[in-house]
């Protein structure tokens, strides 16, 4: 069981003593730096550019490529969501909140530098964890089933309230209303057609990403543009700061986002989206300065972009351990695994010892690389994305085009783009919080396929079901989150 | 007075009216083509769990309703409709529908030009000029190449 830890120093001796693959590793943070920035692109789009390259290398220079993309564009998100308000990548939405605040202050510098060391920190910090948990990852991974996955959501559903800022009535619409639009197109069951009006184009439903690009990005162009002048907001250009005394504030919300962030990526087809909106919650209910939340709280993006990155770190493991895709990014970095020769699921540690012990090590050194590449390129990003917003905007919109035309590919992708926009700039204009809205979005087709499934399979006797230990477990978290929610409204309604 | 009551509530209506309108809908999917035994079969159809967000919106927009009628919560809107808006939302729009139709190359150096002329009305024609032709380089040469995108 702990053998995999024994080969240590062949991964050392396979991974970091060849330049070439030190170049690859560079290669891959540069390119996922540029694809995480971008709106719309991400680590998917990163990797898959890769698949025809990672089939003619060697087995140590493809992963160390895919690796390098993977991580990069895991941590960059959250400056394009700090700097104009739309996350390069899904998982970087909650950085918008604090980010995008702070920015706002006239702090964009702080704001990306929070960003990356988060991200670092996240990536290094799960790294470390999965280092030292990974004999035991697949037998705990395995524990969850559909009924678990299914409560996990309903946990995520729990903290609307609370990401919804002032309106909280107004966050439950939303977040409903983003479970409703996930729900369009065949069901994850049973292929059940759902709101499809006879449209082919709904079949497959709404595609996140497009959603995402077109509530925070055309949205924001929208939003933005509205105006005769547009807000010129102060922001200083130049290398990203931080400031250590926050930082050394934060050491318990850094070590809890990474724990967070961990545990969601281990369960399957729950993912990094989640992860950070989970995150968020946990370190706006214990921090002692609740009311700062939304308004620029360093804490807010640290516990988002740390929990997102060691989700992203975690969230490959089960992958490789079971073999079971739980996101489009996994699924990618599966098919690279094959053209490279590697059988991923149960078998893999015994057929590739020193496996998992090489990929912890690459994600290590890539967090750290990505730390010095985001801090240099991050001063021309600063640049480029603080330049007034009446000459930035036309750009950004065009550029979340090219990003929704690139996920599906078809012409109907932009009209998703449309629909999406339109919505959230209404949504801004009315004060419907957007963030509950995406929060529903990405949850909504688990929570429903994941009840629908437990139930299914325990149809004659669904008390086994409730009665599962770790089901239990979390039932009694929901139970005890609920009633401080309810707590804390009151009080805040008395206030 | 009932009709400044009314107008007050409009936002929680609408809610309200959605609300009522996706469970019509939510009833209307077809069953599952392959059901269990027992009472279970309900819960695990199509239709089970868009039916409850549906109710669910439909509560809320009663609870907003409500709350607006009695003063507790308002309609807070940013801005109003003018003539800018109107420009920028259907260019935006426009493109849009023209890319899905005939691809990026034209539409999106028209969009940006326009655009940028449209928000930026005292800074100088050719700097203008000259921007739009740097961002149709950028969005329409090279994040393609580097990506390997197809757009053209």
């Amino acid at each position: 069981m702990f053998s995999e830890w024994l080969h240590f120093g062949d991964a050392v001796a396979t991974f970091l003593v060849d330049p070439m693959v030190w170049l690859f590793l560079l290669g891959g943070v540069v390119l996922g730096y540029v694809v995480g920035v971008i709106p719309g692109l991400g680590p998917t789009m990163g990797m898959a550019l890769c698949l025809g390259v990672v089939f003619r290398l060697e087995y140590a220079q493809g992963m160390a490529l895919l690796v390098g993309i993977f991580v990069a564009a895991c941590g960059s998100g959250g400056i394009t969501a700090s700097l104009i308000n739309i996350p390069g990548t899904p998982a970087a939405a909650a950085t918008c909140i604090d980010g995008n605040a702070l920015t706002k202050q006239g702090r964009g510098r702080e704001a990306v530098g929070y960003s990356v060391f988060a991200s670092v920190v996240g990536t290094m910090g799960g790294t470390i964890l999965i280092f030292l948990i990974q004999p035991f990852v697949t037998s705990i991974a395995l524990k969850f089933g559909d009924w678990e996955t299914f409560l996990f959501c309903i946990f995520g559903l729990l903290i609307c309230g609370s990401i919804a800022g002032d309106s909280r009535k107004r966050g439950w619409i939303a977040a409903f209303a983003g479970c409703l639009v996930s729900m369009v197109g065949a069901d994850g069951v049973q292929s059940v057609l759902r709101f499809t009006f006879g449209e082919p184009e709904l079949l497959g439903g709404f595609d996140s990403v497009i959603a995402m690009l077109g509530l925070f990005g055309i949205g924001e162009v929208l939003y933005t543009l509205r105006e005769k002048e547009p807000k010129r907001e102060i922001r200083d250009t130049g290398y990203p700061i931080l400031n250590f005394k926050v930082l050394k504030k934060n050491i318990l919300n850094i070590i809890r986002s990474v724990f967070a962030g961990l545990w969601i990526g281990f369960i399957p087809g729950i993912g990094e989206s989640a992860a950070c909106w989970f995150s968020y919650d946990i370190a706006k209910r214990t921090s002692k300065e609740p009311e700062k939340f939304g308004k620029g709280a360093e804490e807010g993006i640290i516990a988002a972009e740390v929990a997102d990155n060691a989700c992203s770190a975690g969230a490959l493991i089960p992958a490789l351990a079971l073999g079971i895709p739980g996101s489009s990014t996994a699924a990618i970095f599966l098919s690279a695994m094959y053209i490279m020769n590697l059988r991923p699921g149960p078998t893999l540690l015994i057929e590739t010892p020193g496996f998992l012990c090489g990929l912890c090590l690459l994600l290590f050194v890539s967090a750290a690389i990505m730390g010095v590449v985001s801090f240099l390129f991050s001063k021309l990003t600063i640049k480029i994305l603080t330049i007034p917003e009446s000459l930035l905007m036309p750009l950004v919109a065009v550029l979340c085009a090219i990003g929704a035309y690139s996920a599906t590919g078809t012409p109907f992708a932009l009209i998703q783009l449309m629909i999406f926009g339109l919505l959230g700039y209404l949504m801004k204009v009315y004060h419907y919080p957007i963030a509950p809205f995406v929060l529903g979005l990405l949850i909504g087709p688990t929570a429903d396929t994941s009840l629908r499934r437990a139930l299914m399979q325990y149809s004659d006797n669904v008390l086994q079901m409730i009665t599962r230990p770790f089901g239990l477990g979390l039932m009694v978290v929901l139970v005890l989150l609920f009633v401080l929610g309810l707590k804390s409204e009151r009080s805040s309604r008395k206030d | 007075m009932k009709k400044a009551k009314l107008s007050q509530c409009a936002e929680g209506l609408i809610v309200t009216a959605a609300g009522v309108l996706f469970i019509i809908f939510s009833l209307k999917i077809r069953n599952n083509p392959i059901s269990i035994e027992g009472p279970l079969n309900g819960i695990v159809q199509a239709r089970f769990v868009p039916l409850v967000l549906s109710v669910l919106i439909l509560v809320q927009g009663i609870v907003l309703t409500v709350a607006l009628w009695r003063g507790k919560e308002q309609t807070e809107t940013v801005g109003g409709f003018h003539l800018r808006l109107l420009i920028v939302v259907s260019l935006t729009v426009a493109y849009l529908l023209l890319v899905s139709w005939i691809g990026f190359a034209v539409p999106t150096v028209v969009y940006m030009g326009t655009l940028l002329f449209v928000v930026n009305k005292g800074r100088k024609p050719l700097f203008l000029l000259v921007l739009t032709g740097l961002y149709s380089v950028i969005a329409l040469l090279v994040i393609p190449s580097v990506l390997n995108l197809q757009l053209l």
